[in-house]
């Protein structure tokens, strides 16, 4: 067990690079030229590599302007090859490439069989350029070239439908999303998931946990397998908590609290159990102090969690959210404890107060 | 020819599509190994066809000699007996050979000699047109026969060109 806090940076685009496949056969040629351009033009700086149907070799496309002037000279070194998917597509899964697979093809490739039910296939777009109704055959995503570029960027976009952050021991303790979708922190089966539904075009959060491993983010989109992607530490985004003096009026109902005796009401003059926080003839008695999150209270001073989704105690073997939700540490899992009690020690010499007006 | 692409007419789709038709191609991912193992070969290539792909392999590529080929056979019941030897071998290069290799190895059918396609061997003799010098024995199930391996056979291959493959070996 090694609980510890870690500073975390996630940067993440949304949007998927893709490689273009191409059956180079001359007939198709000038179809295949302007959808292309089309599309290269349309998904600026996404189509990064174009490859030809039996040629495990990669064609870079920096700019726009290289598929323009260089393809036709591409074309020529790859036509009429024999239309095999194995050379690319083992070539992409060296590379590890997750983005989608556009082919354009006339036929169906040789050895497409090889491919069937592979994640692969699942993220590859073929796009018909002849009446050949071959991808009927088999359950694949594909578009008929004659319905154009409009249509065809239409089945490319792979939308990311949730994204999420775990690992094991992970407790976001807080966390600021810059862009890119909104939070929700569920608990369950022993673990923090720290869920995000995904919006906009990029996904930046910052955060501060602990974590036993390394946090991993995990992205589903509508097609293909999950993805999970590197998070980067870097220095502390949030300041350490503040805890701020408790006012010298309220410190005698603090104190009853941490002893659970009576106090006296600054409101009405009369004596109240500890247990009451609102006075019958007045407001809140902890005035000034944020009630609708929890506080964790020193005999001194006092730490509202609201902007902070937990904290930690007891060496990061505890934790306690804005909730008033305790959870521990225990045989690698965390478990859920209980609700906070009014005033419950928590830790040596801190005491946690939950009440939500 | 991945990095070289088609020759004039030879290795393109069309050509490789004609081939089809005659040896039908299954995916080794679907492939039954033992009971239509041929399927995973690709037969029915006219020897002026292969010739080029073997220059463009390099220098010392050809097709075995008919004593070559017959002292892999020789060698075959050794070669079966080592199998746990010749995987651990194979084991520790990162390339490893496709499955259905290796299924053989296990099963201890490699290197498919007592049964397997009709091999085109490298011969001074000169076939007539539309025939091929052929050694080996052909699996059952893809043309019944009663050959012994190790004989010389001159095969139409207007008749049965999906019986006869090639196999390829360099001289070190």
């Amino acid at each position: 067990m090694s609980q510890r806090i870690l500073d975390l940076k996630v940067n993440l685009n949304y949007t998927v690079p893709v490689i273009f496949v191409i059956e180079a056969v001359e007939e198709h040629w000038q179809k295949i030229y302007e959808l292309s351009n089309d599309i290269i033009s349309s998904l600026l700086g996404r189509v990064n590599e174009l490859y030809f149907l039996g040629n495990s070799r990669s064609y870079p496309i920096v700019l726009p302007q290289d598929f323009i002037e260089q393809s036709p000279a591409w074309f020529n070194e790859n036509k009429n090859r024999v239309s095999l998917l194995n050379p690319v597509f083992e070539e992409i899964e060296k590379k590890k490439f997750k983005g989608m697979i556009v082919v354009f093809c006339s036929k169906e490739p040789c050895d497409l069989e090889d491919w069937l039910e592979s994640e692969i296939l699942e993220r590859t777009l073929f796009v018909m350029l002849s009446d050949e109704d071959f991808p009927l055959k088999y359950n694949l995503n594909y578009v008929e070239g004659i319905k154009g570029a409009t249509y065809i960027l239409s089945k490319i976009e792979n939308p990311p439908e949730q994204a999420w952050i775990e690992a094991k021991g992970f407790v976001p303790l807080c966390y600021e999303i810059k862009q890119g979708g909104k939070a929700e922190i569920k608990f369950q089966d022993g673990k923090f998931l720290f869920s995000i539904i995904p919006e906009g075009e990029r996904l930046e959060i910052h955060l501060k946990v602990i974590s036993d491993d390394f946090p991993v983010l995990y992205l589903k989109r509508r097609k293909g397998q999950i993805e999970s992607n590197e998070i980067k530490e870097e220095l502390p985004w949030f300041k350490d908590p503040t805890w701020e003096e408790i006012p010298e009026d309220l410190k005698p109902i603090v104190e009853a609290g941490i002893t659970k005796s009576n106090y006296k009401c600054n409101q009405c003059g009369e004596e109240h159990s500890y247990r009451v926080l609102i006075c019958p003839e007045g407001g809140t008695v902890l005035k000034g102090i944020p009630m609708n999150s929890c506080v964790l209270f020193t005999k001194e001073k006092y730490f509202a969690l609201s902007e902070w989704y937990a904290l930690p105690l007891r060496h990061n073997q505890r934790v306690i959210t804005r909730d008033g939700d305790l959870y521990e540490w225990r045989n690698g899992n965390w478990i859920y404890l209980r609700k906070v009690d009014i005033y419950e020690k928590v830790d040596d010499e801190v005491w946690a107060l939950f009440h939500r007006i | 020819m991945a990095d070289v692409g088609p020759i004039d007419k030879l290795y393109t789709d069309a050509w490789y599509r004609k081939i089809l038709e005659v040896s039908q191609r299954q995916s080794w991912r679907k492939a039954e190994f033992t009971k239509t193992p041929w399927k995973m070969f690709l037969t029915g290539v006219p020897l002026e066809e292969i010739i080029p792909f073997l220059k463009y392999l390099g220098k010392g590529f050809r097709l075995p000699k008919a004593e070559e080929w017959r002292k892999l056979l020789e060698y075959s019941k050794e070669l079966k007996n080592l199998k746990r030897e010749l995987i651990a071998c194979l084991e520790a290069f990162e390339n490893l050979p496709a499955p259905p290799v290796l299924f053989w190895i296990e099963k201890g059918l490699y290197p498919l000699v007592e049964e397997g396609l009709l091999e085109m061997i490298e011969t001074e003799k000169s076939p007539s047109k539309d025939e091929v010098i052929c050694i080996g024995k052909a699996w059952q199930g893809l043309w019944p026969n009663t050959f012994s391996p190790e004989s010389i056979k001159i095969i139409d291959f207007v008749l049965l060109p999906k019986a006869v493959g090639f196999r390829v070996v360099k001289e070190v």
